[in-house]
């Protein structure tokens, strides 16, 4: 490959790096900015996310005839069982310590042990693959695009843009902002603070699960596969603003383009250090990120 | 002056632990039984810091991070440079009681959960620095071979550090001085110091405290005694590798001092004792141990904030008043960020 | 500037800008040595942020603040805390899981210089430092009537002698300068009447100077010397309290505010 194919290639697999990260760090931004809630188990949503669909998919439980809609059947099913359980561990194991974020950390960290160990547990530490519903790739100037990180990204825009839409349009919208600006002001206004927490939390897991769903097909599964992606996320949503989703966004393509750029023409490993230092450079210099808001 | 002490049954109690702590391998003759002990030592002496940077409202999620870089650089003073162990053993500790100033200094001044995202990314950052610099690191399959502690030959004192006793008794006096040291401080001006600082950072600033070096403080002491935790660890096992150190690690530390309970020097200890116990005595279900250990961790946050050492207190029904130890009990006193 | 040993504290064209908003805009002010000094004004006037800017807790926009004709505007609390310029906070503010003594030694952590090692070993330097430290803490605590106090929890203290507490933390600083931000704010005649006795006697006995914000205008015109007025983040008026008293700007600056609070 000539280098400006290489590059190209790269820039591929940044997008496809951005568009999960952002997925990931969405939920976690969300949940951050109405709960305030440092989800340190978001990871073990994303897992589950991806365990969904090689149940559901990869081991042929669900009786469609077109692998396609399988898989987009298989995906969605997946998000709203894992969402549910985000919102139940929302419900009984952060909601008692709100106000104090140091608990919620803590106990984050407990629900990341009993997730991982329970999956563990219930199906092996042994990588699980499966196959993909799509085959073949689309081939640019000579580069080729697996159709599976094709429908990353083009899922992965599709998801965050309704989020958007929701939270930018939606009546529903509305009152998680205002929640998330104001708690108090926001309860006085009438909104149900406990229904918009349940809510928050079920759409920002929704998007983890659905980012470990759709790169379900693409590496494989296992029980611990969620703990480097949270680790990134992390940095993106620091380097974007925690409260802010533009600045996720933005955060997302920059770490995604980072990491893709770095593994290619440095090492991974290093790439992942050069991420980390990035966090903890940004935390000291300017902590509150692209669009702070802290 | 009697403000802060532990009372005499507090004191006797502990002297009676110690003895049967010494006395204890002439009874134990598992070695696998002295290696879980060992390792209960080398966990307490780590958690006891994380303690004591809890106490000035940081949760340190660098501690396994520091307790490498102490491992590594004891484990290459003695292959690198011939030095014996016993000159190691304290070298560690002060290279990481140093390495922790440039590290507390830019990360402490900033907000909570950010720092626990910073020290938990510096782990990592540490543990990939071991992996890829494999000249001086040893890379991913780390450094094997590390001598054992050369033989005290002392009036009439002839060890030889062949088998799990003598290690035992090393770690075991390493671990009460860390206590002795941990407990002074607690009781000392700087320890009460620590511990106003969550309770009202603004006000402490506004009598003349200086936060962050005193932030800086509590981190420099409990990265020293990781350090020589580290190099102990690293002369026990012969062997260390990257993958000993991961922010995973931490998290575990920072589980068994919150599980054992902030308010007393014996939290940590009881937590690393209680908890690696049942980790080895549910060995057989060895998958399922995380799953204990959070559901654990989640029930004493919910029910007993003040971890294992509240439980004489819930127990009695006293309710806290001029107690023997006026220290914030509960994670809630730490401000809210 | 004028070399004034009169002059304990002075700010100059003091002003802070929040977003476009000017919480405090321009203010020059003068306190002199041994003066107790009022700060009063509406609320939302300013007078806690400035408050924050002059005990270094929040960085001004523009001007500068000297202290004893020294420019510390860009000194940090401890190092003003240092210089002897001391501020309590609105509210009470203390250590609550710390006994009482354990909070007024707190605040002579400033006089403390005890070294790091000695006080973990109980050098006898050190022990003899503490019972001095204890013996100040002890005075202050007897001085401000909290002796029966003395060991019990800050938390658990009755509500009135919270508020002394917050005092008691800042005496033991050894202030020159003490800057109380409403300490009156919720105490009933008697308390308050009380309080302004033991203000008259820290400026008697200790010689310490005091600017004060409150809201309650019978402990203002009774005990201060000098008031000085804000609203919306300028200085409107300052003078002795018959001029306050009869000064329209800041009648009018009041108006809407029950009669009996002013005089």
């Amino acid at each position: 490959m000539s280098l400006g194919q290489i590059i190209l290639q790269t820039f591929v697999n940044g997008v496809m790096s951005s568009m999960v990260l952002i997925l990931i760090a969405s939920g976690l931004c969300l949940i951050f900015g109405i709960m305030r809630v440092v989800n340190f188990a978001h990871g073990e949503f994303y897992m589950l996310g991806g365990f969904g669909a090689w149940l559901l998919f990869g081991q042929q439980l669900l009786p469609i005839e077109s692998s396609v809609l399988r898989y987009v059947v298989a995906v969605m099913i997946t998000m709203m069982v894992v969402a549910l359980m985000g919102i139940l561990v929302e419900r009984y194991l952060f909601r008692p310590f709100r106000g104090d974020i140091r608990a919620t950390i803590i106990v984050g960290t407990g629900v990341m042990y009993i997730l991982q160990a329970t999956t563990l547990v219930g199906f092996g530490i042994r990588d699980k693959a499966f196959g993909s519903p799509f085959s073949g790739a689309v081939r640019i100037s000579g580069v080729s695009i697996s159709q599976e990180r094709l429908a990353v990204v083009i899922f992965g825009a599709i998801f965050t843009t309704i989020m958007y839409f929701f939270i930018q349009k939606t009546k529903l919208g509305l009152s998680m902002r205002a929640v998330a600006q104001d708690e108090e002001a926001a309860s006085l206004q009438g909104i149900n603070i406990s229904k918009t927490f349940s809510l928050a939390m079920g759409i920002g897991i929704a998007m983890a699960a659905a980012g470990g769903a759709l790169m379900a097909p693409i590496y494989y599964v296992n029980p611990y596969m969620g703990v480097e992606p949270i680790m990134k996320a992390f940095v993106v949503i620091i380097l974007g603003g925690m409260g802010s989703l533009p600045g996720t966004v933005i955060g997302g393509f920059i770490v995604g383009f980072i990491e893709s750029f770095a593994s290619t023409f440095i090492s991974p490993h290093v790439a992942l250090m050069i991420v980390f230092l990035l966090l903890i450079v940004v935390l000291i210099v300017r902590p509150g990120g692209i669009f702070g808001r802290e | 002056m009697a403000v802060n002490k532990l009372n005499n049954k507090g004191f006797v109690l502990f002297l009676f632990l110690v003895v049967i702590a010494f006395l204890a391998p002439l009874v134990i003759t598992n070695s696998y039984t002295l290696h879980i002990l060992i390792t209960i030592f080398i966990w307490s002496m780590l958690t006891l810091g994380i303690r004591l940077i809890m106490l000035v409202g940081h949760l340190n999620a660098a501690q396994a991070g520091i307790f490498g870089m102490g491992a590594y650089a004891s484990a290459l003073l003695a292959i690198r440079l011939d030095l014996s162990f016993w000159l190691a053993l304290p070298l560690a500790g002060i290279f990481c009681a140093l390495l922790a100033i440039p590290i507390g200094y830019p990360t402490l001044r900033i907000k909570g959960t950010y720092f626990v995202m910073a020290t938990f990314a510096l782990t990592e950052v540490f543990r990939m620095i071991w992996m890829r610099w494999s000249g001086l690191f040893g890379g991913p399959r780390g450094i094997s071979g590390i001598p054992r502690p050369d033989a005290i030959n002392f009036l009439w004192l002839n060890i030889r550090f062949v088998g799990k006793v003598p290690f035992y008794y090393l770690g075991l006096i390493l671990m009460l001085i860390t206590i002795i040291f941990m407990y002074r401080i607690d009781n000392s001006r700087i320890g009460k110091t620590f511990r106003c600082i969550p309770q009202a950072e603004l006000l402490a600033e506004c009598i003349g405290i200086n936060i962050l070096k005193h932030k800086v403080i509590a981190l420099v002491i409990g990265s020293f005694f990781a350090g020589m935790a580290g190099s102990f660890y690293a002369h026990y096992s012969t062997y260390i590798s990257p993958w000993d150190y991961t922010w995973m690690k931490s998290t575990q530390m920072l589980m068994y001092a919150v599980v054992g309970g902030t308010s007393a020097v014996a939290g940590p200890v009881l937590g690393s004792f209680v908890l690696i116990g049942l980790e080895e005595w549910l060995r057989p279900l060895q998958e399922y141990v995380p799953i204990f250990t959070g559901v654990i961790l989640i029930l004493v946050l919910r029910f007993l904030p003040g971890g294992l050492l509240s439980i004489p207190e819930k127990v009695s029904g006293l309710t806290k008043k001029e107690g023997f130890i006026t220290i914030p009990k509960r994670i809630r006193a730490f401000t809210k960020r | 500037m004028q070399n004034n040993n009169k002059v304990i504290l002075e700010l100059k064209n003091l002003t802070k800008i929040f977003g476009g908003l000017s919480a405090v805009e321009d203010v020059s002010l003068r306190v002199n040595s041994g003066e107790i000094m009022g700060l009063i004004g509406p609320n939302g006037a300013g007078k806690t942020t400035l408050f924050n800017l002059v005990s270094g807790v929040m960085k001004e926009t523009r001007g500068n603040v000297f202290f004893q004709n020294e420019d510390v505007t860009e000194f940090s609390p401890n190092q003003l805390v240092k210089k002897g310029l001391i501020r309590t906070f609105q509210g009470n503010v203390h250590f609550k899981n710390s006994t009482v003594i354990d909070n007024v030694l707190m605040g002579c952590h400033v006089q403390t210089k005890v070294s790091f090692f000695g006080s973990l070993f109980n050098t006898r330097y050190t022990c003899s430092r503490e019972s001095e430290l204890l013996k100040s803490a002890i005075d202050i605590i007897d001085f401000l009537g909290l002796t029966e106090y003395r060991n019990e929890l800050a938390k658990n203290l009755p509500h009135g002698y919270q508020r002394a507490l917050g005092i008691a933390i800042a005496l033991a600083s050894d202030p020159k300068f003490l800057m109380l931000d409403e300490p009156a704010a919720g105490m009933n005649a008697e308390e308050t009447e009380t309080l302004m006795d033991m203000l008259r006697q820290i400026r008697k006995e200790k010689g310490i100077t005091i600017l004060l914000v409150e809201h309650d205008m019978k402990m203002v015109m009774g005990i201060c010397d000098r008031i000085a007025v804000l609203n919306f983040g300028k200085k409107i008026a300052e003078g002795i309290p018959e001029q306050i008293r009869a000064n329209q700007d800041v009648i009018e600056a009041y108006l809407g505010v029950e009669d009996d609070e002013i005089a």
